[in-house]
C-alpha cells in the first residue's frame, strides 16, 4: 500500500492516471469517510487527462490515527507535506467534499502559488460559530453511538462494514483530540473569500444543510459557478452521482482548453434514479433531534446529580 | 507496475480464485471464514469496506498489469452498480481485458 511518512504520520495515499497530466488532488470528507468515496465516484471520469492524487487523511481511511492534530492548520499542512512528499511542486487543483472542500479553500487561501483552481462539493466552511458547531454534531454523534438501543441494533443487524465504521468513528470522536481541534477553528473572513481570484466550481445540492455557505461562495468570489443540485442534500455526490461525475469532467476540460470562468449560477437537473435528498434530510433531521433531545436529557441528569452531591455548587 | 505474471490461457476459475485469495489477505481473518465464489456479491457476501475495495483494486492492478484498468471501468458503473459487483463480474472484467490484449 501507498504511504508516505508526514510530520511522523503515516498517510495512505493513491495515484492514478497520467503522470505527465495535470494533477488533481481529492480531498474527502470528516469521520465516516475516506479516499474510498472519491475513488469510486469523481477519479474514474478524471483518471483518463490527469494526474489523480488521493489521500486518507490522518484518522480516516488506511491513514495513522496519532491522538492529536486535527485542526484545519493541520489538515493544510498535511497535504502541503504529501505534495512536497510526492515532488509535486504544484499548482494543482484541489477537489474537496464537505471538510475536504474546507481544506482546499483554506489551503488556497494559506498557500496561494499552489492551487490551481477549486472544485467544491458541499463546502462547509468556518463561519462564526462553526467551531461549536461542529464539535457539537461531533459529541452528538459520540453520544448517539454510545447509546445501548444503538450498540444492541449494530449487534444485531450492523453486519461487519457498519460495525467497523461505528468502530473507527467511536475511536476518532473519543481517542483523538479532533472535537478539541475543531472547536476552536477561526472563522473565516468575508474579505479573504473576495480575494481568492480562482477558478472555482462549487456545487451543493438544493436542500442541503449547508445551502447558506453556498449563497457566501456565490456572492464572495470573483470567479465561481455554482451548481445547485435539483432534490439533493448534503451527500450530492452520492446522490447524484452520474450527473456530478459529468459536471466535474466538463469542468476540468473548460480548464484545459482555458475557458475564462465568470460567476454564474445553475441549477442542475439529476437523472430519474438519482436524488430524493429532501427525504434524506428530513430523517438526517429526525434522528438529530431524537439524540439532542436524549442528550440533553441525560446532561439534566448529570448537573441534577451534580447538584444533589454534597458540597456541590460551593466554591472550594 | 509489476510484470504480468498471467497469460493469455489464464481462464475465468483462476481469476476468481487470485481474486478470493487477495480478498483474504485484504480483509485479513475475518475474511478466512468466508466462502467465496464466483457469485459472492463483493457487499452482500463479502461485506467488504470500500476502502478494503480500494486496496483490492490496488493489489489486482499489481497482478495483471496494464492490460486492465480497473478504475476507468468503474468510471462506466454506477454506484449501485459497483455496490453490487459479483467475484464472477470483477473476473469477468479482468478475462475480458487479457484477452483483448493478448489479441484474441
Amino acid at each position: 500500500m501507498p504511504e508516505l511518512e508526514v510530520g511522523g504520520v503515516s498517510l495512505h495515499y493513491q495515484r492514478l492516471g497520467r503522470p505527465e497530466g495535470e494533477t488533481v488532488v481529492m480531498l474527502h470528507g470528516m469521520l465516516v469517510d475516506n479516499l474510498s468515496s472519491l475513488y469510486l465516484t469523481l477519479a474514474p471520469v478524471l483518471v483518463g487527462d490527469m494526474d489523480v492524487v488521493l489521500y486518507d487523511q490522518r484518522g480516516h481511511g488506511r491513514s495513522a490515527r496519532p491522538a492529536t492534530g486535527y485542526g484545519v492548520e493541520q489538515s493544510v499542512a498535511d497535504l502541503e507535506a504529501l505534495l512536497a512528499g510526492l515532488g509535486i511542486s504544484g499548482p494543482v487543483h484541489l477537489l474537496g467534499n464537505s471538510y475536504g472542500a474546507l481544506v482546499a479553500i483554506e489551503t488556497a487561501l494559506a498557500r496561494p502559488g499552489l492551487v490551481a483552481s477549486l472544485t467544491l462539493i458541499e463546502a462547509h466552511f468556518a463561519v462564526d460559530g462553526w467551531g461549536d458547531h461542529v464539535a457539537h454534531d461531533l459529541e452528538l454523534a459520540g453520544f448517539g453511538l454510545s447509546e445501548s438501543d444503538v450498540q444492541d441494533w449494530l449487534g444485531d443487524f450492523g453486519g461487519r462494514k457498519l460495525n467497523r465504521l461505528a468502530r473507527k468513528v467511536e475511536a476518532l470522536i473519543k481517542e483523538t483530540s479532533m472535537i478539541e481541534d475543531l472547536r476552536v477553528a477561526r472563522a473565516l473572513p468575508p474579505a479573504a473569500l473576495r480575494g481568492l481570484d480562482l477558478p472555482t466550481l462549487a456545487l451543493y445540492g438544493e436542500h442541503s444543510d449547508a445551502i447558506d455557505r453556498a449563497r457566501d461562495l456565490e456572492a464572495l468570489l470573483p470567479r465561481c459557478e455554482l451548481d445547485l443540485f435539483a432534490d439533493c442534500a448534503h451527500s450530492v455526490l452520492f446522490e447524484a452521482t452520474r450527473t456530478v461525475r459529468g459536471v466535474v469532467a466538463d469542468w476540468y476540460r473548460r480548464l484545459a482548453r482555458g475557458e475564462t470562468i465568470v460567476p454564474a449560477t445553475h441549477r442542475v437537473e439529476v437523472g430519474e434514479a438519482e436524488g430524493e435528498g429532501a427525504m434524506h434530510q428530513e430523517h438526517v433531521d429526525f434522528y438529530k433531534a431524537e439524540l439532542e433531545r436524549r442528550m440533553g436529557a441525560a446532561m439534566g441528569r448529570t448537573a441534577l446529580r451534580i447538584e444533589a452531591r454534597p458540597g456541590a455548587g460551593r466554591p472550594s | 507496475m509489476s510484470a504480468p505474471s498471467d497469460n493469455a490461457t489464464t481462464s475465468v476459475a483462476e481469476i476468481v480464485a487470485t481474486i478470493a485469495r487477495h480478498i483474504h489477505e485484504v480483509i485479513g481473518e475475518e475474511g478466512f471464514a468466508l466462502d467465496i465464489d464466483a457469485g459472492s456479491s463483493l457487499s452482500e457476501d463479502v461485506e467488504i469496506e470500500s476502502i478494503e475495495f480500494v486496496a483490492l483494486a490496488e493489489r489486482l492492478q499489481a497482478t495483471y498489469g496494464e492490460r486492465i484498468d480497473l478504475i476507468a471501468w468503474l468510471g462506466e458503473l454506477d454506484l449501485d452498480e459497483i455496490i453490487d459487483l459479483t467475484v464472477g463480474e470483477l473476473a469477468e472484467f479482468i478475462d475480458a481485458c487479457l484477452r483483448e490484449g493478448a489479441g484474441a
